[in-house]
């Protein structure tokens, strides 16, 4: 009887490891993100725009991770998305639209509706190509934002922007209280989804493709749409992690499109690991603690230190930290795995 | 008896080389033929051009009596046209139940549902560890592909081939590279295919070809050669001339 | 008129030498170096120093720059690039812009953030008349060096042992290890001169591109595009191209100032589009 129950509990342990992104993984992040959150509001609650900055940082990484990491399209210009849904949003609001719920929204449709058009130029090159095309795109929508300085307010950026209270009850303070809460909120909802998305069939599929697109089009799977469709989710995810950026601080400049910030993204997600949505929330948690501790020591020269962490993580841990973590776990099974071997 | 696939006049260029020269041919449903020929004759071309990977330069390809010439390579896979790869084709961060999931899941174009949950398939999980059972590859299913064995692998390349509901099977070189002992067994679950479907074998190893094949087609320089039962073949002089003289032994 | 045609010319002359290096790399090496563009930012600030600090002359300080990032690109690639020559272009990308980073911090930090210029010599500053304008002596050395360089380049790949080495290395790897080529040394004295190449280039051209921290990301999307249209492997192809480059670039900013770098951009994007296999048919 004891002994069919711990058979039946092996089988599906090995079941969980036959598939890559197991459902507890990604259920398991949501609660690390709440529970990591919400400790920081209770333990350092002065330190809730910094906490909000993170999640909107992570969000960004997330859907950078549904187009690199999953889909596999590298893309060196993923802030144009970013952007776009940034300025939607304060655009709207400068407009006088100033609820937020349907402001992020139509941040992150406009968004997604862009990241759909583009990812028509990306489905034909190769990784060379499609670094380029991306890297092209953002800077065309960056000069283009300049340039159209009636509407973007140019280098000056969006000022005086002004958002109505959360369904009618919270208002936007001067702790970034509901800032906090707004994000906290948005990041678990767009998580959810995205844990959802990668244990699906989709899910399975993109990485197939990014594994051997060749051999998932030959077992009959439309690859083109796929992409399409991965790409332009990944930007709708990454305008409504703009579109909060721009709600929260009430303010938008030309940097939401920099190159920058497309370079930034990539390091965060590379710094925690592609294709398993928990490194791009580790990589953003990381990335922001080391800018906030760096800048501190060196305000100026922060972008160097900035570079060295790009050097160094290609150098010694290509697949980020949780691709480390990774090794070390499977690592130590094995040593426990091996020290028990005998006594059965 | 039906067809199951058939080519018109099919040619492939590249530059001045002509890979496939006009080839017609035609498969009947639930035949067992084998395509033979010296190295670089032009048979994975033609896989290649049946499949979709690579335009044709002229010819057209009809399945089951539709002309496909046009149909892109996906569309070809679902309609029931399955290969596998002389040169390893796989998933190498997958796990050989994730892979044959997505070719079950392909195969029915479910694969664009973002919303349901892979673990609820139970249909389709029964379905998948049954492909690898019978293939040898049920224990091996939590691993990584790029952790596996090379004879390993090549059993994965037939299973995600067979998860495929193929009504056409082309098998390139399924044991190429294998040892003895897996190409056997690969061979033996190529035999013990159902006759609803169509196989063509390409194979080096006339042991194999011989024992498994109702028919067979030589194909040399692009061209098909010579096209009958195994003891015509092997009797035909101008396939032993094009294997330089080498005898070709009608095993048993 | 010709005077945008003029600058148009020295100016893609510029972009060439900065570029060439890139585009023999990436054809060569199958290497992404995003990079490249700091050895050109390298060249212009020993150029700067050379001159305020040790009053050197303009004309001794072209052969330094170019001797200082070529050893300084030699220094990288024994020490770094060579190890990420078998990465994906993800990986190389992700090093070469922790680079750029790094280098432009560095500068930031070494030189200050604003823009440097260098007083050049009396002699360049003349103008000579040409058809209904006339044209400094500072073009016309930028395009008299470039034109030389580009037909020594052309000839040292076709008609030399050492070019001989280098498009069997390009064309296969194993295959010229196997002939007793020294594939890793020649990728090493190539690499380095594409350095040096664009380290003069960034000292013959501080007065067309300017010299500020920023350089090296700036100048990112016309070295891609130098490589994207002229492909990559060949002295020629890059040649022609930045010419192209250089000349729509100044008659853009000339006639249509509004449109800024946009349509610099748009047309990477198109050109890349259009035809994403056949110019990188060496490195796909
Ligand atoms: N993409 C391509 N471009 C240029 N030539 C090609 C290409 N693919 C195949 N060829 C050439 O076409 C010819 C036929 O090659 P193919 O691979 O079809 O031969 P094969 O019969 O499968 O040989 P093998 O038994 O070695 O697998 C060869 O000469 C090969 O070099
Ligand atoms: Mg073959």
């Amino acid at each position: 009887m004891a002994d069919e129950r711990t058979a039946e509990i092996a089988v599906s342990g090995a079941e969980d490891r036959a598939f890559g992104l197991a459902e507890p993984a990604g259920i398991g992040l949501l609660w690390a993100i709440a529970l990591g959150a919400l400790g920081t509001a209770w333990f350092f609650p002065l330190h809730l725009a910094l906490a909000a900055d993170i999640l909107i940082l992570a969000l960004f990484a997330l859907s950078l991770d549904l187009v690199l990491g999953f889909a596999g399209i590298v893309s060196l210009g993923h802030a144009a998305f970013f952007g776009t849904g940034a300025y939607v949003a304060g655009l709207l609001a400068l407009a006088g639209w100033r609820e937020p719920l349907s402001g992020l929204l139509a941040a992150g449709v406009v968004a997604g509706l862009l990241g759909l058009v583009a990812s028509f130029l990306l489905l034909r090159g190769r990784d060379l190509s499609r670094l380029m095309v991306t890297l092209g795109l953002g800077m065309m929508l960056h000069e283009a934002a300049n340039k159209a300085a009636w509407l973007t307010g140019g280098a000056d950026g969006l000022q005086g922007i002004r958002i109505d209270p959360i369904a009618g009850l919270f208002a936007f303070d001067l702790f970034g209280r509901t800032a906090f809460f707004y994000s906290l909120s948005v990041t678990l909802l767009a998580v959810a989804l995205l844990v959802r998305l990668a244990t699906s069939p989709f899910g399975l599929a993109l990485r197939a493709i990014r594994a051997n697109a060749l051999r998932a089009r030959l077992l009959g799977i439309d690859v083109e749409r796929h992409l399409v469709i991965a790409h332009g989710l990944g930007a709708g995810l990454a305008g409504i992690a703009g579109g909060l950026l721009a709600q929260t601080t009430q303010f938008v400049s030309l940097d939401v499109l920099a190159f920058q910030r497309s370079a930034e993204v990539l390091l965060v997600l590379l710094l925690g690991g592609a294709g398993n949505l928990w490194g791009a929330v580790v990589g953003a948690v990381v990335f922001k603690l080391a800018h906030e501790t760096l800048a501190s020591i060196t305000v100026h020269y922060w972008t160097f230190w900035l570079g060295a962490m790009l050097v160094v993580l290609v150098l010694f841990a290509s697949d980020g930290m949780t691709g480390l973590a990774r090794q070390l776990a499977h690592r130590m099974r094995r040593r426990a795995g091996a020290r028990r071997a005998p006594g059965s | 008896m039906s067809t199951a696939l058939a080519t018109e006049a099919l040619a492939r260029r590249f530059g001045g080389l002509v890979a496939v020269d006009e080839v017609t041919l035609r498969l009947r449903a639930g035949e067992r033929a084998a395509l033979i020929g010296p190295n670089g004759a032009g048979k994975t071309t033609l896989v290649n051009l049946l499949t979709g990977t690579i335009a044709p330069s002229s010819g057209r390809i009809f399945l089951e009596g539709r002309d496909v010439t046009a149909l892109p390579a996906h569309r070809r896979a679902r309609a029931g046209l399955v290969r596998t790869f002389q040169i390893r084709q796989l998933f190498d961060p997958l796990t050989p139940l994730e892979a044959v999931m997505l070719a079950l899941l392909a195969a029915r174009g479910r694969s664009l549902a973002p919303f349901r949950r892979l673990r609820r398939e139970e249909a389709l999980l029964e379905e998948a560890r049954a492909v690898l059972r019978s293939v040898g590859l049920e224990g091996l299913r939590g691993e990584p592909t790029r952790t596996l064995p090379y004879g390993a692998q090549r059993l994965l390349e037939l299973a995600l081939a067979l998860a495929g509901r193929p009504k056409v099977l082309l098998l390139d070189e399924p044991a190429a590279g294998v040892l003895r002992e897996e190409s056997r067994e690969i061979l033996q679950t190529i035999a013990r295919l159902p006759r609803s479907v169509t196989v063509l074998l390409i194979e080096h190893d006339m042991d194999l070809v011989f024992r498994f094949a109702e028919r067979i087609l030589v194909m040399v320089q692009g061209r098909i050669l010579a096209d009958g039962s195994p003891r015509e073949v092997a009797g035909d002089p101008r396939v032993r001339a094009a294997y330089l003289g080498g005898s070709i032994d009608v095993g048993g | 008129m010709t005077t945008v045609l003029l600058d148009g010319i020295a100016y893609g002359m510029i972009l060439f030498l900065m570029a060439v290096g890139l585009s023999v790399t990436m054809g060569l090496m199958n290497l992404v170096n995003l990079a490249h563009g700091a050895f050109a930012m390298l060249g212009g600030y020993v150029t700067v120093v050379s001159i305020e600090r040790f009053g050197i002359s303009y004309f001794l300080c072209l052969p330094l720059a170019f001797l200082v990032a070529a050893i300084f690109g030699l220094v990288l690639e024994r020490l770094l690039y060579r190890r990420i020559y078998e990465r994906d272009h993800l990986d190389q990308v992700t090093f070469t812009i922790g680079l750029v980073f790094m280098a432009i911090a560095s500068a930031d930090w070494l030189m200050g953030a604003q823009q440097r210029l260098v007083e050049l010599p009396e002699l360049l500053r003349m103008r000579i008349p040409i058809l209904d304008t006339s044209l400094s002596l500072y073009r016309l050395l930028v395009i008299g060096v470039c034109a030389v360089l580009a037909l020594a380049l052309q000839l040292l790949l076709v008609r030399t042992r050492l070019g001989m080495q280098l498009r069997a290395a390009v064309d296969d790897r194993r295959v010229a290890r196997g002939l007793g080529i020294p594939v890793p040394r020649i990728f090493a004295a190539v690499f380095a001169f594409g350095c040096g190449l664009a380290g003069l280039a960034g000292a013959l051209g501080i007065e067309v591109l300017g010299l500020d921290p920023s350089f090296p990301l700036r100048w990112i999307v016309y070295f891609l595009l130098v490589v994207a249209v002229g492909g990559t492997g060949t002295v020629s192809g890059p040649f022609f191209a930045s010419l192209l480059l250089g000349i729509a670039d100044v008659a853009i900013r000339y006639w249509l100032p509004e449109l800024g770098a946009f349509a610099i951009y748009a047309v990477m994007v198109v050109v890349l589009v259009l035809r994403p296999h056949g110019l990188f048919a060496r490195a796909g």
